[in-house]
Order: C-alpha cells, then sequence, then structure tokens
C-alpha cells in the first residue's frame, strides 16, 4: 500500500466523476487513467462509492487545525463560522449530482456523516460558549443546543440544495441563517479584536 | 370517484406492508395481491413502487386539518407554532425510519416536491412567529420569514439525522428543545431582554 497511489486514484476519479458524472465512470475507466490494473485498485478501496467517503478523508484534522490556527484572534463569531461551515464546503463543493450519491450511499447504509464527529463538535460548542460571554453574540441559550440546531440545519439545507440540484448558493443562505439564529454584535467583535465583518460581506 | 378511491387504496395498503416488512422485502405483486388487483392496473395509477412514496408527503400537506388554520383568541402562540413544526416530524415519525429513509433516498434520486412549502401554511406560521416576538414569547428578533425557514430546514436535518441515525435518537423532543433555544423561548437571555430590541 502506498499513500501516494492512493492520492492518485482518489484525484483521477474524482476528476472524472465531474466530467462524465458518478454513473458513467466505471472501474476500469479509473484504472486506465491510473494506468493501473483492477485488483490493484481494489487493494486500495474496496468499491467504487467508497471513493466518495475517502474524499473527506483528513476532514476532521483540517478543521482542528485552522480552528487552531484562528483561536487566538479571538473573534469567535469567525471561529463559529469555521467550525459550521468547512466540512459542508468540502460537500459542497462535489456538486449536487456527486453528493447525491454520497447521500445515498450514507441513507442506505445508517452512516451518520463525519460532520457530527465529536472533536469538531466540541471545538464550536466551545466557540459558541465564548462568543456569548465576550458578548459577540446575542444568542445566549445552551451551546450544545445551539450546535445542534446550526448542524443539522446545514444538513437539511444541504439536502434541499442537492434536491434542487444546486437551486440557491449554500453558503449565502446558510450563512444569514446562521447570523439570524445567533445574532452576532460585530460592534462587539471589531471593539476587540479589530476585525470589521460588515466590511468583508458589504 | 371510484378510480379516486381504488387508488387511495393502492396507497394505504401498500403503506401498510412497508411499515409490516420493510420498504425492501415488499414487491410491487405483493401490493397487487393486498388489493386484489393485477400488475396492470397497478401500473395504471402509479408509475412505480418509489412513485407511492411521494404520496406519503404530499398527502400530507393536503391533509393538514382545515381546522389546524382557526386560531381562537388566547391561543399560546408559540405553543401552536411548535405544534406546527411537529405536525411534519409525527408524520415521519409515523411512517417509521425506514419508510422515512426511502422517502429521502428518492428524493436524492428524483426530487419528486416533497419538501416543497405549502403556502397558506407558511403564511400562517410566520404570523405566528411575528406574534411571539411581540408578545415576548420568543426573544429572537430576527425576521419572521427566514426564522420559519430555519425552522423548516431544521426539521429536514432532524428528519434526516434520525433515519441516518436508524431512528436511535429522540427525534420530537431533540427538535423542540433545540427549535426553543434558536427562538429563543424560555432562555437566559430573557433576564437581560431589554438590550436585545
Amino acid at each position: 500500500m502506498n499513500r501516494k497511489r492512493l492520492e492518485q486514484i482518489l484525484d483521477v476519479s474524482l476528476t472524472m466523476f465531474r466530467e462524465k458524472g458518478f454513473d458513467d465512470t466505471s472501474v476500469m475507466d479509473i484504472c486506465n487513467a491510473c494506468g493501473i490494473t483492477k485488483p490493484t485498485f481494489y487493494k486500495y478501496v474496496n468499491s467504487k462509492e467508497e471513493l466518495l467517503r475517502h474524499y473527506y478523508d483528513g476532514a476532521l484534522e483540517t478543521l482542528i487545525q485552522a480552528m487552531d490556527e484562528h483561536e487566538p484572534s479571538n473573534d469567535y463569531v469567525a471561529l463559529i463560522w469555521i467550525g459550521l461551515s468547512m466540512t459542508a464546503s468540502r460537500s459542497i463543493d462535489l456538486g449536487p449530482d456527486l453528493l447525491s450519491k454520497y447521500m445515498i450511499l450514507n441513507f442506505h447504509e445508517h452512516t451518520v456523516t463525519a460532520r457530527y464527529s465529536a472533536g469538531g463538535k466540541q471545538r464550536t460548542v466551545e466557540a459558541i460558549r465564548k462568543a456569548q460571554e465576550a458578548g459577540q453574540i446575542r444568542n445566549l441559550c445552551d451551546p450544545e443546543k445551539l450546535f445542534m440546531a446550526l448542524k443539522d440545519l446545514s444538513l437539511g439545507l444541504t439536502l434541499k440544495w442537492i434536491m434542487t440540484k444546486g437551486s440557491f448558493p449554500f453558503f449565502s443562505h446558510y450563512g444569514r441563517m446562521v447570523e439570524d439564529i445567533i445574532l452576532p454584535d460585530y460592534d462587539a467583535v471589531l471593539k476587540q479584536t479589530g476585525v470589521d465583518h460588515r466590511k468583508k460581506t458589504g | 370517484m371510484k378510480r379516486r378511491k381504488l387508488k387511495n387504496e393502492i396507497i394505504q395498503k401498500s403503506l401498510d406492508l412497508f411499515r409490516q416488512r420493510g420498504y425492501d422485502a415488499v414487491s410491487v405483486q405483493d401490493i397487487c395481491d393486498a388489493c386484489d388487483i393485477t400488475k396492470p392496473t397497478f401500473y395504471k395509477y402509479l408509475a412505480s413502487k418509489q412513485n407511492l412514496l411521494s404520496y406519503f408527503f404530499s398527502s400530507m400537506s393536503e391533509a393538514i386539518p382545515d381546522d389546524w388554520y382557526r386560531i381562537p383568541e388566547g391561543t399560546d402562540c408559540y405553543r401552536k407554532l411548535m405544534e406546527g413544526y411537529l405536525m411534519f416530524m409525527r408524520h415521519a415519525v409515523g411512517l417509521g425510519a425506514d419508510l422515512y429513509n426511502q422517502v429521502f433516498i428518492s428524493n436524492l434520486v428524483e426530487y419528486m416536491g416533497t419538501f416543497n412549502d405549502v403556502r397558506a401554511f407558511t403564511d400562517l406560521m410566520v404570523d405566528l412567529i411575528r406574534e411571539a416576538q411581540e408578545t415576548g414569547q420568543i426573544q429572537n428578533p430576527s425576521d419572521p420569514k427566514s426564522l420559519y425557514k430555519v425552522g423548516v430546514g431544521m426539521s429536514l436535518g432532524y428528519g434526516a439525522f434520525w433515519c441516518l441515525n436508524e431512528g436511535r435518537s429522540s427525534l420530537l423532543d431533540d427538535f423542540s428543545q433545540d427549535l426553543d433555544a434558536v427562538f429563543m423561548h424560555n432562555c437566559p437571555c430573557t433576564t437581560q431582554a431589554g438590550g436585545l430590541a
């Protein structure tokens, strides 16, 4: 097993799925494009579907790292947003068709997706609590409940996005809803951190 | 009239069968046997087994009872609002995780409009949110329309999570408690509500 080969298979297959569609890309096509045989392919992956799971490899590590890097800024509103949106952006990047395949796979096999991984949850709940304590958001209800609401809202909105074939810009819709829920006080954030969120969005 | 009756019977019988044996284990032939009809008759009314699933939910939005829209004087707006959301969640629970799971899969394969808004329902829910804000039952001051959509998105997400989790989580309780937090109903912020307006 070598990691490089797996990465090659993942890269190539993802490009092909995007270009030709998931159903029209066979394992043989992927093998040909990678210059490998089928037995080699199956040494690395059990099925075409499983490739989609691998696409989320390292998502949690990337998330934690991004949150670690951002934490010292004390801009907890931005930290919450990183916690909520980073894994979702991997999903949205797949596009409605591929993501639909991935979600169907999850519904068939009853796999709860990486979005609920304990590490990411704990960090984001903590960010919500700190934002409340610092007066950066005005919804002071139980951070854990707020997190579950925000996360499941993201799942619901993602499903609607897939079903309507990406008919709305996911992140601007979700972002506005997150604001409507947590009620950020951007003046307080500006005063405490020097970061002006209004400038960014306006 | 008779056509409609038979179609309803097929839908109802298939729902019973799906519940008893699970969606995958029930064939079109099984449904035909239970209804005492032939396959050609089945296909005169319904395009496929999967097509049946759309009826369990579309019938739901059509089946909001008329008197649900009547709001007597002194109605607890927030409770009514919560009931509105829970009506859909209970329907999901009634179908069971296995069948609701199939509803998601079918809609992902091809969207059947199952989760579209019902106009009259939406309007009433938005009014209820506005009134709950005005009477101080909820402290979240965001746009009522947007808050309504948040609740709808959540109900879809909680239902999906419930299916992915094979019906193990406590769907209704979790949903209503977390929705309380979103709307800021009985929230600790109430003590300093003056600063929120």
